[in-house]
């Protein structure tokens, strides 16, 4: 039977409640048994490691536990909480490795990281992992040797293979002559989750995109298949993976407004109504600003502008709003240069933690706790044997990269 | 026996509440009396009666009722319900939140498991907001790094799986079965 999962999370528990609350207050002595949507809002505080060996309960909690309903509460629950950290950094180093950064300066760097092991079969070794993008708990994952698509949720360890896309090979993003974009993200509407990849031909025409041929395809994850977006124009040339907030996809870049002025803008993709939405201006930002890095990030469910000027300063704003109605709020303005060793040149933020300290991942090969108000630096130490890794935050949560909604009725 | 003591008041049923006029006390307030399922009777002020969302309603719809009876509460976590109540009526007129949260800790840090899940029912059914969210945030920190033996003998849960059924969940996820603490 399938059951619009929503209603079914509500009903299962109506249901529950009643034959369970005729139980409560019996057996002096003994512990009640709670009504279940009580059971439900005790394990929804819970971290998903203890929920994963909780499956073991009994029969009931594993059908909870494994609810996609449930899953979503504990998710909300885990972006309203502020009183926990409840946001991991992912590094697809060899073996993958989870890292805590609000504890990171107080305790043994043991005592954070946590190896995950990544799905065997997936694996070639030495194969560099580009991370595509994180959104609810799940990653989204490029293996670059042998190409494929993979969606990974490093909290429950569960992982889905993907479809590979129709039209193409898989481009590594930036590294064709075409420019090829891709990003992953969270469509409200269809309560399911997109891989969204594109490429803008620039063979047909002007180098900065305006008139080039945009050629979009999609992937639902309960779908499984690619579609192609029919007739969209995108108008700029976009490269490199779309940073995935509030159900809109971001990418930064440069357009050239004259012959003397290059700005920079952001360009938003909406996955639910599959479209470009118009650019965003960013504060105040142009070609000229000298500026070495400027990338976006999501910290919590913000979106933030992240900029590095002239080898000094670092800044960091977060967007209110959209289109319109949007405003920038800067969070962050010191000077990286000196205390980080070679954070002058190659270096991505990754996290902001709650006492304004900052962690980067530098050359793809270290990350680096910055503590801006006393200028100190604390390298991590990773263990990794073949090069490089890629880098992001990630929300530790339940949900499955293999069932997203229209959960089957539990079989209680 | 004097209703303005702090405590909830405990009497038995067969003491007789003569309706005291609130003149006695120099600031007049009302009292509202509860009646567990186990016949204890408590005398509340109004005002901490009302934070219990089904006692204020009933209270609505039947004004001129002067005993709210509880058949779901019995009188100890009944009177422990009582006792935070009082103390969140104290925050209402002083808010400070520092001392709050210090309260609400050591609220649940000092009773036992049992307490704690004897007073969520209680606190579901008079619909307490506040007080349901610190004891199940209560439980679910005294759970969080335990065994799953200790979670089922915690609740009064039964292991419905089969050895086998378990053997494998178990090796399915041998990662969420490290670094638990000792039952």
């Amino acid at each position: 039977m399938k059951v619009s999962c929503h209603s079914l999370f509500i009903c299962s528990y109506c249901k529950r409640s009643r034959t369970n609350e005729a139980e409560a207050g019996a057996m002096p002595g003994k512990i009640p048994k709670l009504p279940s949507e009580i059971i439900s809002d005790i394990l929804s505080r819970l971290p998903v490691k203890s929920l994963v060996r909780f499956k073991c309960v009994s029969k009931t909690w594993r059908s909870l536990i494994s609810h996609p309903g449930f899953a979503k509460e504990h998710l909300k629950r885990a972006k309203e909480d502020t009183n926990a950290n409840h946001y991991k950094i992912f590094l697809s180093a060899d073996p993958h490795l989870s890292i805590d950064p609000e504890a990171f300066f107080d305790a043994d760097d043991n005592l954070l990281t946590a190896q995950l092991n990544f799905p065997a079969s997936y694996s070639d070794q030495n194969s560099y992992i580009e991370i595509l993008g994180s959104c609810n708990g799940l990653v989204c994952g490029l293996l670059h040797r042998n190409p494929l698509i993979y969606i990974w949720n490093p909290s429950t360890r569960e992982s889905r293979e993907l479809a590979t896309p129709s039209s193409r090979e898989l481009a590594i993003p930036g590294s064709s002559e075409d420019s090829a974009f891709y990003g992953f993200g969270y469509d409200v509407k269809l309560d399911d989750y997109k891989i969204l990849k594109g490429y803008i031909s620039t063979s047909t025409n002007s180098s900065d995109g305006s008139n080039s041929e945009t050629k979009v395809e999609v992937l639902t994850l309960k779908g499984n298949i690619w579609r192609t977006i029919q007739d969209l124009r995108c108008g700029v040339l976009l490269r490199g993976c779309g940073t995935s907030a509030n159900g809109v996809l971001h990418w930064l870049v440069l357009r050239q407004e004259n012959v003397r002025s290059i700005k920079y803008v952001m360009v938003s993709f909406d996955l639910s109504e599959e479209k470009f939405l118009e650019t965003v201006p960013l504060p105040g930002l142009t070609g000229d600003d000298n500026i070495w890095k400027l990338e976006l990030k999501v910290l919590g469910d913000w979106l933030c502008l992240y900029c590095y000027r002239g080898g000094l300063f670092c800044e960091a704003w977060i967007m209110k709003g959209y289109s319109s109605e949007v405003s920038w709020t800067r969070i962050l303005r010191f000077n990286i240069g000196e205390p980080i060793p070679g954070g002058k040149f190659w270096h991505r933020l990754l996290w902001v933690k709650k006492n304004g300290n900052v962690v980067y991942e530098l050359n793809g090969r270290d990350v680096v706790f910055y503590n801006q108000n006393e200028g100190t630096a604390r390298a991590f130490m990773i263990y990794h044997e073949m090069g490089w890794f890629d880098a992001t935050v990630y929300i530790e949560s339940l949900v499955s990269p293999n069932n997203i909604n229209d959960g089957l009725l539990p079989s209680i | 026996m004097s209703s303005s003591t702090d405590s909830p008041t405990l009497t038995t049923e067969t003491t007789q509440l003569s309706p005291q006029p609130d003149t006695e006390t120099a600031k007049p307030t009302k009292k509202i009396t509860l009646k567990s399922s186990d016949n204890q009777i408590f005398e509340v002020e109004e005002s901490v009666a009302m934070e219990f969302a089904t006692v204020k309603s009933f209270f609505e719809d039947s004004p001129s009722t002067d005993t709210v009876p509880l058949p779901n509460v019995t009188a100890k976590p009944l009177s422990q319900v009582i006792e935070f109540c009082k103390e969140q009526i104290k925050f209402k007129a002083n808010p400070d939140e520092a001392q709050k949260k210090k309260y609400n800790a050591e609220f649940v840090t000092e009773k036992s498991d049992k307490d704690l899940v004897d007073m969520i029912p209680v606190a579901n059914y008079l619909e307490i907001k506040d007080l349901l969210d610190v004891l199940n945030q209560a439980v679910a920190d005294r759970i969080e790094n335990k065994s799953v033996e200790y979670v089922r003998s915690f609740f009064g849960i039964d292991n419905d799986f089969t050895a086998e059924e378990e053997a494998a969940l178990r090796r399915e996820h041998a990662w969420a079965y490290e670094g638990v603490d000792e039952d």
